[in-house]
């Protein structure tokens, strides 16, 4: 099992709009990170509800093994807080805090990983473009999609490259790893932006002020389910803020 | 369309950093002819590439006089990316010409820029692929795709846009018989298509019976023209006088090498040379089933040149990588001449690797200090001597990023010297160099050689793999399929025949490679 990224464009009923998935994952990191909305039990029982749908979302996307084994993991954290609670020492409170602390962001984390393991750069830029966002922002985050892999895919080339010449953690050279990392790797960053953007120019980026689109990308039944939800969460928030619930 | 579609007038251009450029050029090329620009690296011809594009002096600063109209246009007073209708162009480096991840918005990418109503531009990316042989592969990730097929992916999102121009620079330096095979046939539909192609190029035969107008460039001026009659007609000796590869098919398979057979200097009796074996190299990617590499026996004989040949995605990288020690996934020894079995981590030692992509392997601040970096032990006049002995003495002290690229290769052969170490790996160590260059890597290459150093070359290129090659072995899908020394009768045309196109047979789009077969680390 791997933690891939590379985004599967998704089909049928479990398609949604990306503009739903960044509502989604913001709501989830709302109040499952953060956790506004404080302590009130049905807070809690909503928070339950989020991290279900949040499981049931990734397993849905064709990342089911991921999504089993993070819910054991979640499921273990949970089992293993209700056994230390009863602990005493400094002990108990460093599992107490670690547990918390995954508990609280694993949801947000898998969360993200849906969000990216299913939305392809090109649907994200143009529901961000129908969200009236200036291609000034669109265009960089969508470089960033193509940029990432190629990094990493440099960083282990230059890694193998440095063990090759006798540059390794045991070798003479050892203090001067990280200098010798950065030269190559900056050097072949920019190379590799600088053709990317020729490449990009000559085929027409920038040419118009609106781009046109083939992600096929709108608002349907997941998505009204999802977007429920979301807004269920919030009126929840202000309901116990404002003392109405308890 | 008929008429001038590329009017060069008066055209200078000088780029602001001072790198040599274009002088007083005055051409123009009808519409629909197939125009290769060729010279010396340096000549001016991707500048010229680049005055078509716009990209200078819009992208490259620099002074631009006189007028290049391209397709009616004046490409100073329209931006690059306006002239994307008119122009589009093939780079070099497949891996860096991608915007996106996998191939349908790829093709979709130009037409999104250029605003077409998105069914239309789903219809021509259908009728794209369709042309192109891509239907399969379609929704597959660019990431997975080998270098050939990377470059078809680069001509077809042009295409889609249906330029009447279309620029291609350099565009065969990392592609193998096939791929080059399937580009020809691109060309020859863009031909027949009626657009005007414009190719800098320094590998020319692949091109033989498509050209219409050849140029040779010299110190930023067109020095000689001819008609794609006189081009087939070139003499070889006039060809040679002139510094170029091989312009037709028949020049590229007559090249006869006066080498005398390699003959071990260490040979007790007439069956023990000493030479290094390959035993049981096996590699197999996760989630694949088949090994994509599997070599039980293969011998690499002491002070000779070995040359690695075969298609992209046979394994020849990953061979590499393999007799490098660089992959823990990969098992199998190596059996020294005197017995000794290396494991993976004592190939890391005997074994340096002279990339493809040189910018990876030059780490530090000086010429001298990447040198002194791969001695065993530091030693300033050993390096020095290294350095004088390949021309580097006087660029001791710059900073090896600073340098041009054969520089920088050859930075990287010295490093590789001083290393010390008995086997050197050269990965496709000509691609994109001109006959002079290639001729000067291959003596180098030829010296250490007979200086006692075993060499073992990865490489597509025809005439770099006749220059140095004392043995040949050939990979078909991760196996050994032939073996044997160059000097042998039928040696050369064994070897011609692995790695010339055939241009007869009708333009196939072979070569496909299931992803798991893909050349490692490329």
């Amino acid at each position: 099992m791997t933690l891939t990224i590379s985004p599967i464009a998704q089909h049928g009923m479990l398609r949604c709009d990306p503009r739903t998935k960044l509502a989604f994952t913001l709501t989830v990191g709302c109040f499952c990170l953060t956790s506004a909305g404080g302590d009130a039990p049905v807070m809690q029982q909503a928070r339950g509800v989020l991290i279900c749908c949040t499981f049931l979302l990734l397993a849905g996307s064709g990342r089911l093994k991921q999504a089993l084994a993070m819910g054991l993991f979640s499921v273990a954290c949970v089992g293993l807080a209700h056994v230390t609670a009863h602990w005493h020492g400094t002990a108990a409170w460093f599992s107490t805090m670690s547990l918390t602390m995954w508990m609280q962001m694993l949801p947000s984390g898998v969360a993200a990983y849906w969000l990216m393991a299913t939305t392809t750069a090109s649907e994200l830029t143009s529901a961000l473009q129908r969200m009236h966002i200036p291609q000034a922002v669109t265009i960089p985050l969508a470089v960033m999609f193509r940029f990432f892999p190629t990094a990493a895919e440099e960083q282990r080339a230059i890694n193998d490259a440095m063990r090759m010449r006798g540059v390794h953690i045991r070798g003479r050279k050892a203090n001067r790893m990280l200098e010798y990392r950065v030269v190559p790797l900056v050097a072949n960053m920019v190379r590799i932006g600088d053709e990317l953007t020729q490449a990009a120019l000559t085929r027409g980026l920038g040419a118009r002020t609106e781009r046109t689109s083939i992600a096929r990308i709108g608002f349907h039944g997941l998505d009204i389910v999802l977007l429920t939800a979301c807004g269920a969460c919030c009126a929840l928030w202000a309901l116990t803020a404002f003392g109405v619930l308890s | 369309m008929t008429g001038t579609a590329i009017d060069f007038c008066h055209v200078s251009f000088a780029y602001a950093n001072g790198a040599a450029g274009l002088r007083d050029t005055t051409i123009a090329f009808d519409a629909g002819q197939v125009i290769v620009l060729c010279g010396a690296s340096g000549c001016g011809k991707t500048t010229m590439t680049r005055l078509i594009n716009a990209l200078a002096p819009q992208y490259f600063p620099g002074i631009l006089h006189g007028n290049v109209t391209v397709a009616g246009v004046d490409t100073r007073t329209t931006d690059i990316a306006t002239l994307a209708e008119h122009v589009g162009s093939v780079f070099q480096n497949p891996d860096s010409q991608f915007f996106t991840m996998n191939v349908r918005d790829e093709l979709a990418f130009a037409c999104e820029n250029l605003a077409m109503p998105p069914d239309l531009i789903r219809e021509r990316v259908e009728s794209t692929a369709r042309a192109y042989a891509l239907t399969d592969l379609l929704d597959r990730p660019l990431a997975d795709m080998s270098g050939g097929q990377r470059q078809r992916v680069a001509c077809a999102a042009i295409s889609v846009a249906r330029p009447p121009i279309v620029v291609l620079d350099e565009p065969t330096s990392n592609l193998d018989a096939t791929s080059i095979n399937a580009l020809r046939g691109i060309v020859a539909r863009w031909k027949r298509e009626g657009r005007t192609v414009v190719i800098a190029e320094h590998r020319l035969s692949w091109l033989d019976g498509l050209v219409d107008t050849a140029l040779i460039l010299d110190g930023g001026r067109v020095v000689r023209r001819f008609t794609g009659q006189q081009w087939r007609n070139l003499s070889d000796s006039e060809r040679l006088h002139l510094d170029l590869r091989p312009v037709t098919v028949q020049q590229l398979r007559s090249i006869r090498v006066s080498r005398h057979p390699h003959t071990p200097t260490h040979q007790a009796d007439g069956n023990s040379s000493p030479a290094y074996h390959v035993n049981g190299f096996r590699y197999r990617y996760r989630h694949t089933r088949h090994d994509t590499l599997d070599i039980s026996d293969m011998t690499i004989p002491c002070g000779a040149v070995t040359t690695v040949i075969g298609l992209n995605g046979a394994g020849k990288s990953t061979f590499a990588r393999c007799l490098q020690g660089l992959d823990r996934r990969c098992r199998g020894t190596l059996i020294a001449p005197d017995g000794a079995r290396l494991q993976a981590r004592q190939r890391l030692d005997a074994c340096t690797t002279v990339l493809q992509d040189v910018n990876r392997e030059l780490f530090t601040e000086s010429v001298l200090a990447e040198v002194m970096l791969s001695q065993p032990c530091e030693n300033e006049r050993a390096a020095l001597d290294i350095l004088d002995s390949l021309g580097l003495r006087q660029l001791a002290d710059r900073h090896p990023m600073s340098l041009s690229g054969g520089q920088k290769q050859r930075v990287a052969i010295a490093a590789a010297i001083a290393s010390q170490r008995p086997i050197i790996i050269v990965d496709e160590p000509t691609s994109g160099l001109d006959l002079r260059h290639m001729r000067e890597v291959s003596s180098l290459i030829r010296g250490l050689a007979e200086r006692g150093r075993t060499i073992v070359a990865v490489t597509h290129d025809p005439e770099f793999a006749l220059e140095v090659s004392d043995y040949v072995a050939q990979l078909v899908d991760g196996r050994l399929a032939d073996w044997y020394p160059v000097t042998t009768p039928g040696g050369t045309a064994k070897l011609l025949d692995a790695l010339v196109p055939d241009c007869d047979s009708p333009l196939s789009h072979a070569g496909d490679q299931s992803p798991s077969q893909r050349d490692a680390g490329q």
